[in-house]
Order: structure tokens, then sequence, then C-alpha cells
């Protein structure tokens, strides 16, 4: 599957398919925020239903400094700069995460689901109340972000970047799986409580997941506002995180590959079915129905903690 | 004479009007095997709770080698020596018996923040938790799934778990519980191997193994310590009696 991925512009372009490349870029930017999602829910077993602020926390963090670089104002933030965009996404993405996360860990179940969602829509809120950036109309990215060696206005290449990025993710999801903090994170998933019994500080093992999801997850958002050069609060609403919980359960909770097919399935659905109605969310609201009552996942197993 | 190793001062608890903690005083001294028993509902379990660090006491004081850990969480309880094995055997019941104990061995070794190398490459770490698992004779099991274990086997792995973190004091809830009378004898034979090594608060029901294991035994009644001494003085206390190895009809 990574290897089919990996050659997909070349494919594109010798099928003169340039909007496959389109589709693959999207994919791939929406399978690293899933995976970055895997990591807390499907390793963590923490239901997170606010994903999808970080994606807006790292889109703004490159559309707001490349809009004073063209516009003026806040010179201290103004920069066309890449490095600065990715270092700032990240950055910005780890810090709302270890807020959010220090205030949402101290509660469980659904009330856990409850306040991730409220902070998310905080986000989206505070995005659609900054005017300057376009508010609720959204922001066009005049110039994409500047980095040496790659120019991201050639889509194969901001393909490669992304795709790049991606595999380092998972190679470090899979490693950090097996290492002590995936069996820690495993363990406070399966019963907290005797984990505490036993010496583990479970809240802050819980809260560095979130904050390394939360940072990964910023840096797919800063890709996908190179890709998609225009941005809105929209990208940040609830039901956009209730799709990357779509894409991380549909793939297989806990498995390393699975936000890679979760995002797959996921753009080829609503490619699919937007070509046969504009009315595409209603089936494909039946199928989440479906995957949810199936105990979800194509190739999980019911323990939820299924090994690659 | 030196601190206990645990002394509970003058805890009180209430739920609502209901006190289920009245004023407990209990110490239990380095090395010995202390016994703590009552009726139900006198009070056993949430007392445990609260020396493990999972209720707050209305008031009173307990003490862990001397220092006050009142106001501790549970897991740094768990850190300075205070092993726990459960009433209801609660591992992680979709992981391995190697990764349960591992996660114990964990506890005590430093950061579980470690993200790249993986922890079955952790040599010294494996090897103590093996060395946790033999000594309740799990080791032929290690790759099986917790919740795939007998009934007894998990008592056993729970035990496991509590040992690898190299606990200075063993808080042991009903480790008889729901065992057949094989498998009774056999956690009996592994206590009494234990009881050289470990400090051990053992909480139980089955009279035949506090009175086989017990250097000393406390009584808890409504919330309170009505007798602590010897097995043979607590026999003998007509109070005891009276309040509870009567009703049980116990052989002594």
């Amino acid at each position: 599957m990574m290897a089919a991925l990996a050659l997909l512009p070349l494919i594109a372009q010798l099928a003169h398919q340039p909007f496959w490349l389109d589709l693959a870029t999207r994919l791939v930017i929406l399978a690293m925020a899933a995976a970055s999602l895997n990591i807390i829910l499907g390793l963590g077993g923490l239901v997170s239903f606010g994903h999808a602020a970080f994606l807006g926390i790292g889109a703004y963090a490159v559309g707001i400094p490349v809009h004073h670089s063209i516009y003026g104002g806040a010179s201290w933030l103004a920069s066309d700069n890449g490095l600065f965009h990715f270092a700032l996404a990240v950055g910005a993405g780890a810090l709302f995460a270890l807020v959010t996360g220090a205030l949402s860990l101290r509660t469980k179940g659904v009330h856990f689901i409850m306040i991730t969602m409220a902070f998310g829509q905080m986000i989206y809120y505070l995005l659609e109340s900054l005017e300057t950036y376009g508010g609720n109309d959204g922001l066009t990215l005049d110039v994409r972000s500047a980095l040496p060696g790659i120019d991201l206005d050639n889509p194969a290449q901001l393909y490669w970047l992304a795709f790049v990025i991606l595999a380092g993710v998972l190679v470090m999801t899979w490693r950090l799986r097996d290492a002590r903090f995936g069996l820690a994170l495993a363990g406070a998933r399966e019963n907290a409580r005797r984990m505490a019994a036993l010496g583990h500080d479970v809240t802050r093992i819980r809260l560095a997941a979130y904050v390394l999801a939360g940072a990964i997850c910023a840096l797919a958002g800063a890709l996908m506002a190179n890709s998609t050069a225009f941005i809105t609060p929209a990208m940040t609403s609830w039901p956009r995180s209730g799709e990357l919980m779509f894409m991380v359960i549909l793939g297989g909770a806990g498995r390393i590959l699975g936000p890679v097919l979760g995002a797959g399935l996921f753009v080829l659905l609503e490619e699919a079915l937007s070509s046969f109605t504009t009315y595409w969310h209603l089936p494909f609201g039946l199928l989440l129905i479906l995957a949810a009552l199936w105990q979800a996942g194509v190739f999980t197993t019911r323990s939820g903690g299924a090994r690659t | 004479m030196n601190d206990p190793l645990l002394r509970l001062d003058d805890l009180h608890k209430s739920f609502g009007g209901l006190k289920v903690s009245a004023g407990v005083n209990l110490a239990v001294r380095a090395g010995e095997t202390h016994a703590l028993i009552g009726p139900n509902g006198a009070g056993k379990t949430t007392l445990i709770a609260q020396i493990a660090g999972e209720l707050r006491p209305d008031a009173g004081k307990i003490f862990l080698c001397g220092r006050d850990i009142t106001r501790l969480a549970a897991h740094k309880r768990a850190r300075l020596g205070l092993g726990r094995a459960f009433q209801v055997t609660s591992p992680m019941a979709g992981m391995t018996v190697l990764d349960n104990a591992l996660l114990a061995v964990m506890a005590q070794m430093g950061s579980p923040l470690r993200m790249w190398r993986p922890v079955r490459g952790e040599a010294a770490m494996v090897e103590e938790a093996r060395a946790a698992l033999a000594r309740v004779g799990l080791a032929e099991v290690e790759e099986e799934k917790a919740r795939d274990l007998s009934h007894g086997q998990r008592r056993q792995l729970e035990l496991a778990m509590a040992l690898a973190g190299r606990p200075r004091l063993l808080l042991l809830d009903e480790p008889m519980a729901g065992l057949g009378p094989r498998e009774s004898r056999d956690m009996v034979d592994l206590l009494c191997g234990l009881k050289d090594h470990y400090a051990i608060l053992l909480v139980e029901h089955d009279m035949d193994a506090v009175f086989a294991l017990a250097d000393r035994i406390s009584v808890l009644v409504a919330g309170a310590i009505i007798a602590t001494g010897t097995p043979r003085q607590i026999r003998a206390d007509a109070a005891v009696r009276r309040a509870y190895l009567g009703e049980e009809d116990t052989p002594c």
C-alpha cells in the first residue's frame, strides 16, 4: 500500500490524470492527521472528539504569517519561510494540546469526549471571529511556504514531502508502540486504576501522547494549507473531528497502517459518492453507522489492541 | 523502637451519615505479616482504599516508613514501596502476562516516556519481570493473554505484579477469594514463602489461611479496631469471639 502511494505521482503523470495527485495528497495529509489521532485513540484508548482543531491551528500557523508577509502588519509574525511555518505549527499544536490536555485528562469517558469537543469548537469560533484573517470566509494563501530545495508550488514535490513525513510518523508510531511508552499507554487503556497502583502516573503518560498527537496533527494542518492554498475555520469544526475518528476506527484503531487505510477509504468514498449525488453525506453517514454497528474496523480484532 | 513500616493514626472516613472508619489505629511492623479481619461491612475495603491512596480520609494520618503520605496520590505511594494486589483481580486483561509484569517493573524503573527502544530489548527489565513471574510459578505462560488465565493463575499474576515493584509493604486484599481448596493451599504455600522477605498487610476471610500466615492479627468491627494481637491472643479474646469468630463457627 505504501509502495503504491510512493509511486503515485509517476502513475498520475503517466496516466495524464493530475487530479489523482490532488486526491492522493489529500489522502496522505489526512492519513497523517489520522495517524496522530491513532496514538491517543488507538494506542491510548482515549476518545478525543476535537482533533480537527489541530489541523486548523497548523493551517493558520501558515496562513497568518503569509498574510502579514504580503499585506504588512505584525512584522514579528510575518514570514513566508516554511521552516518557520512548520515550527510554529508544531509549537502551537503542542502548546494547545498541553493546556487543553491537562484540563481534559482530568475527566473520563463521555466527559472527556465532550470537553475535547468543546475545546475544538472553541478554536473554531476563535478562528471565525478573526476578521483580519477572513473570519468565516477563510483565508487564501497568496504564496505557499518557502522551503530550501523544495518547491511547494509543484504538486508532485508537495506530495513527496507529505509522503515522507507520513512515513516518518508511521515509523515513529510503530517504534513507540513497542517501546516503554506504548506499553504504558496500552496499560492505561486497559486498566488505569491498576496502573496507578503499580506506580504509574497515568495522566502524565496520556498527556505526553496528547501533546505528541497535537503537534503531529498541526504539522498535517500546515501541509494541508499548502496543498489547498485556502483555509477556513470549517476545517476545525466537529464533523471534521468525527471524520478523523472514522478513519482511525475504520482502518483499525491501534494498527500502525490503519490510518492510511482509513484515510484511503474515506477519500475514495467521498469521491465516489459525491460523483453520484450532491447529497453524498447521506449514504456516507449510513456507511458510518454500519461500520460502528459492526464494531468497526475492516481488519480490527475486537480487543481493540490489535497488532499489525 | 523504630517507626513501624505503616502506621494509621486515628483515621476517620464517612459517607454521608455512614461512618466507615471511626478512628482506626493500626501499625504494621517491619518484617511482620499482619492480618486484618472483620465481618462484612466492617470497613476493610474502604480502609485499604485509604491506605492505597484511592480515598482521602476525612481526618487522621497515614505514615509509610515514618513519612506522612496522607495526601499523596496513589501512584506516588506505590513508588514509595506500597505494593498492592487487588481483591477483584484486575491485571490488564488484553495484554500478555509478561507485559503485565513489565509494566510493574517499569513503574519502579524510571521514565515510561521512552519512545524508540523496544521494551522487549531492555534486558534488565525483562529479566526482572521474568524473575517475578517465576517466583509465583507463571514462567510457562508468559506469552498468554492475562484474560486467558485461570482464576488462580490470575491471582498469582496479581501477586507477581505486586512483587515486581520491589515493595516494602505488600497490601494483599483477599488473595484467597474465589479459589478452590487446592488453589488456596498453593496460595498459602506461596505466601508462606514470601512472608520472610516482605512485610505484609493481609485482608482475608479465610480463617485457616489467616491463622496459618499471620504474626499478628487486628480485628476491625464497625470501623474501629477492637483488638490487635498474636493469633493465640485473638482466639482467646472474648470481645472478638462475640463480634466475629462466634458467627463463623471456625475450627480454632
